[in-house]
């Protein structure tokens, strides 16, 4: 189920009415309430792959109980690694089989070789990668003893299969999410507001920024040859808008939505396109994901202790493994390595962490120095955003020498005057908001429900008229 | 919480009273400046679908124009002629394309289907009631939301482009250079057998509406002729003939019709079985326009001499 569809427009005020008038009284039977439509939502989709959520819920839930009463390392061990294996099983079949099988079989021909082997036909299930690495960091948490694992299946499966960022994120862990489930939720007034502003805005974000957006990036990444190298710019730079809109647009649905539930989750973005140095950058742009990868990757390979080379080597596997999630392909695996590369220079020469505060904290405006940064960051990132979204490398480096040519300063081919209007307008308020947890929280500030009121208005109006052509979430495919 | 649920839908409530006070100002104001004027000479139109926008070159047709439209069923076409019509005075006859395709059900999805509605809906909206929309919300809802807005996006641009002026005319000859190959008539069974398929049920909603277009142009004193372009022998639509020759003698029994279908073209005077290529349009069009110079209008018998004229004409291309 799109968070953007009438389905979905029907089913949460059902979902909030059973839940905050039926179901209230006994929180065993709301938890199930969230089982049950988090299974619907999923279902939605395509209830085949529900086994496989299911089965994932059963291990990691009994592996979590044997943790506990596991003294023995060896076995201990033994038992993580059956939690490990199975959901990168499954992650790895359904994802990574084809890629493996197709470079395996290259490589071979590379030397001569032949070999015959069959791709499978295999649907990726949605949100496998989330709900995965979700399960893993509940194991990893019991073996490492950070964490008390739940006795409570009800309460497991739900903080599992939790509708809201079940199929893209923010990749919760247990720590934050479980805990809220064994407790009673009381309906909070400003908390659901707030949960509908951040609905509102990332709405917003998806159906009028993304959408939008797509329609001109698809049509530039598509038809590149075609077009100069300018206008190959303005299609970079509109997928850069596409993958944030789209991206935290659902964040900021998920956790909204979760707001009226009575539920917190982490904040996934932080106004990303605001950042003065890439790793500023990596701090605010999929905040769930990055700290994952931190906490049960990077860390445990030493982190930034020890030499300059093992710095440098861990940087570098945490950002092609970072890629690599992202999709079995060459692309994202070069995006990762480019993130790397542009990492690297303020990591080791330790500015990685200069910028910590709110850019022009207190300001209206930056200054120049912090504008000059801001605009390098995003420019990075753009080019960076070419192999992420280009079809194959091949693709993505004719796109790149496409741009690097004598029509690079013409003026683009394509120029739609009532999206840059929509941008701006989406920059300016996103910048007004950027202290806050999105970008509409601080908007209580303004008293007079009036004005606030006509703002909401205008949002939605917005939202009905520029919605683009409905597009799935990119990061559904993930 | 009983705050919370009151607030939002008091929000809701004005939201919807806003889009339905944008939606009404902004058809007020295009219904106001809109364009469909044509040229002071032209004394009758074509209406229909891509049949007749294939076969009716008007370049070749004095004081004719055609105003086909491809994939636009009579629900769309109620609306164009209503306001051509109304802003052309010098218009008498006004030629509706009446063919074996536009009374099949499939049609209902060139109202409301989700690509259709999107398409034709944002043209149109200004110029409808609440009843036309009622018809489209209630058959497919989330593609009329979906059109709803696109419509009112389309009207916020013209209006702030000040493109309000601009003519509303969509349509008018499809000049096309492709040839049917033999490759379309090998395949005429399976197309005949996806034919029968489709054919379930007419479309009353079209047909409504075409009764609607008859009755608008009867009470404005306008002739209103129903035409059959012509269409390969080999055509598929041609499987549902009986229900449309038993429509054709029911319902419009007491309209004026004309049936061209027979005229004979070769293979290569067609794009595909039911669309004339430029060449087949630029034969039928100049034989069209001479049958009109030579009184069709006038002819009491008007299809006896459409018959005996195409007789004449096959004649001579066997010749």
């Amino acid at each position: 189920m799109l968070f953007n569809s009438i389905d979905f427009a029907l089913f949460l005020p059902i979902i909030f009415i059973l839940y905050w008038f039926v179901t209230n009284k006994n929180l065993k039977l709301q938890n199930l309430l969230i089982v049950f439509s988090s299974y619907v939502f999923y279902g939605w989709w395509d209830w085949r792959f529900l086994s496989l959520i299911l089965f994932s819920t059963i291990i990691d839930y009994l592996i979590g109980i044997s943790l506990t009463k596991q003294e023995n390392l060896t076995k201990r061990k033994i038992l993580l690694w059956t939690s490990i294996i199975v959901n990168l099983g499954f992650l790895g079949f359904f994802k990574y089989y084809n890629f493996f099988l197709d470079n395996f079989i290259n490589a071979f021909s590379f030397f001569g070789n032949t070999i015959n082997a069959n791709s499978l036909n295999i649907i990726l299930p949605v949100g496998i990668s989330f709900y995965t690495f979700q399960t893993l960091s509940y194991s990893i948490d019991i073996y490492k003893r950070k964490l008390e694992p739940t006795k409570d299946f009800i309460a497991f499966s739900a903080f599992v299969s939790f509708f809201p960022q079940l199929v893209a994120g923010p990749i919760e862990r247990a720590s934050n999410l479980l805990p809220q489930f064994y407790t009673k939720r009381h309906f909070d007034y400003t908390k659901a507001v707030d949960g509908i502003r951040q609905i509102l805005w990332g709405l917003f974000k998806k159906v009028v920024i993304a959408d939008n957006c797509a329609q001109y990036a698809n049509m530039i990444f598509n038809n590149s040859s075609e077009y100069s190298g300018s206008t190959l710019v303005m299609g970079a730079i509109f997928f850069t808008f596409q993958i944030y809109g789209d991206f935290s647009g659902y964040s900021d649905i998920a956790i909204g939505t979760s707001r009226l539930f009575g539920f917190n989750l982490r904040q996934n973005f932080a106004f990303p396109y605001f950042s003065r140095d890439i790793a500023e950058f990596w701090r605010r742009w999929h905040i769930s994901l990055s700290t994952w990868f931190r906490d049960y990757l990077y860390i445990p390979l030493g982190g930034s202790r020890g030499g300059t080379w093992n710095k440098i080597r861990n940087v570098f596997i945490i950002f092609l493994v970072s890629g690599f999630w992202h999709g079995a392909n060459w692309t994202f695996i070069i995006w990762g390595g480019l993130n790397a590369l542009y990492f690297l220079p303020v990591f080791i020469t330790n500015n990685n962490r200069n910028n910590l505060n709110i850019v022009a904290q207190d300001k209206y405006l930056p200054s120049a120095k912090e504008f000059l940064s801001i605009l390098l960051t995003f420019a990075l990132t753009v080019f960076a955003w070419i192999f992420f979204r280009a079809n194959n490398v091949e693709h993505a480096i004719d796109y790149i020498i496409g741009i690097f040519s004598n029509s690079f300063f013409t003026i683009p081919d394509i120029m739609p005057k009532s999206i840059f209007l929509l941008l701006a307008f989406f920059i300016s308020i996103e910048w007004c908001g950027r202290s806050g947890e999105h970008a509409l929280s601080n908007i209580f500030k303004i008293k007079k429900r009036f004005y606030r009121w006509f703002f909401y208005l205008f949002i939605f109006l917005l939202i009905f008229i520029y919605q683009g052509q409905q597009q799935e979430f990119i990061y559904f495919q993930f | 919480m009983g705050t919370f649920i009151k607030f939002f839908f008091f929000f809701i409530v004005i939201f919807i009273g806003l889009i339905a006070f944008v939606s009404i100002s902004t058809s007020f104001i295009e219904r106001r400046y809109s364009n469909f004027k044509i040229e002071n000479n032209t004394t009758s139109i074509v209406i229909g679908h891509s049949h007749p926008e294939c076969a009716f070159n008007d370049s070749l047709i004095p004081n004719l124009k055609n105003l086909s439209q491809s994939g636009e069923s009579y629900f769309y076409n109620y609306f164009k002629t209503k306001r051509v019509i109304m802003q052309n005075a010098s218009i008498n006859v006004v030629f509706v394309e009446f063919t074996n395709n536009q009374i099949d059900e499939s049609m209902d999805d060139w109202i409301w289907g989700d690509k259709f509605l999107s398409n034709s809906y944002p043209k149109y909206s200004s110029f409808m009631n609440a009843d036309d929309n009622l018809v489209l919300f209630q058959n497919n809802p989330s593609a009329f939301i979906n059109a709803l807005s696109l419509s009112l996006k389309t009207k916020i641009t013209k209006i702030f482009e000040n493109k309000l002026k601009r003519s509303h005319i969509s349509g008018g000859y499809l000049h096309l250079e492709k040839k049917l190959t033999d490759s379309i008539i090998k395949n005429t069974e399976r197309l005949k057998h996806e034919a029968i398929a489709a054919q379930k049920d007419i479309s009353e909603a079209n047909l409504s509406y075409l009764d609607a277009l008859i009755e608008f142009c009867t009470a404005n004193n306008k002739r209103v002729i129903l035409i059959r372009s012509p269409q390969h022998e080999k055509y598929p639509g041609y499987e549902n003939e009986n229900k449309y020759v038993e429509i054709l003698q029911t319902r419009y029994a007491n309209i004026e019709y004309m049936d061209f279908s027979n005229f004979p073209l070769t293979n290569n005077e067609y794009a595909d079985l039911d669309h004339l290529n430029y060449k087949g349009a630029k034969v039928f069009s100049e034989w069209f326009a001479d049958l009109l110079s030579n009184g069709l209008l006038e002819k009491k018998n008007k299809q006896d001499y459409i018959d005996e004229r195409i007789m004449t004409k096959s004649l001579e291309s066997r010749i």
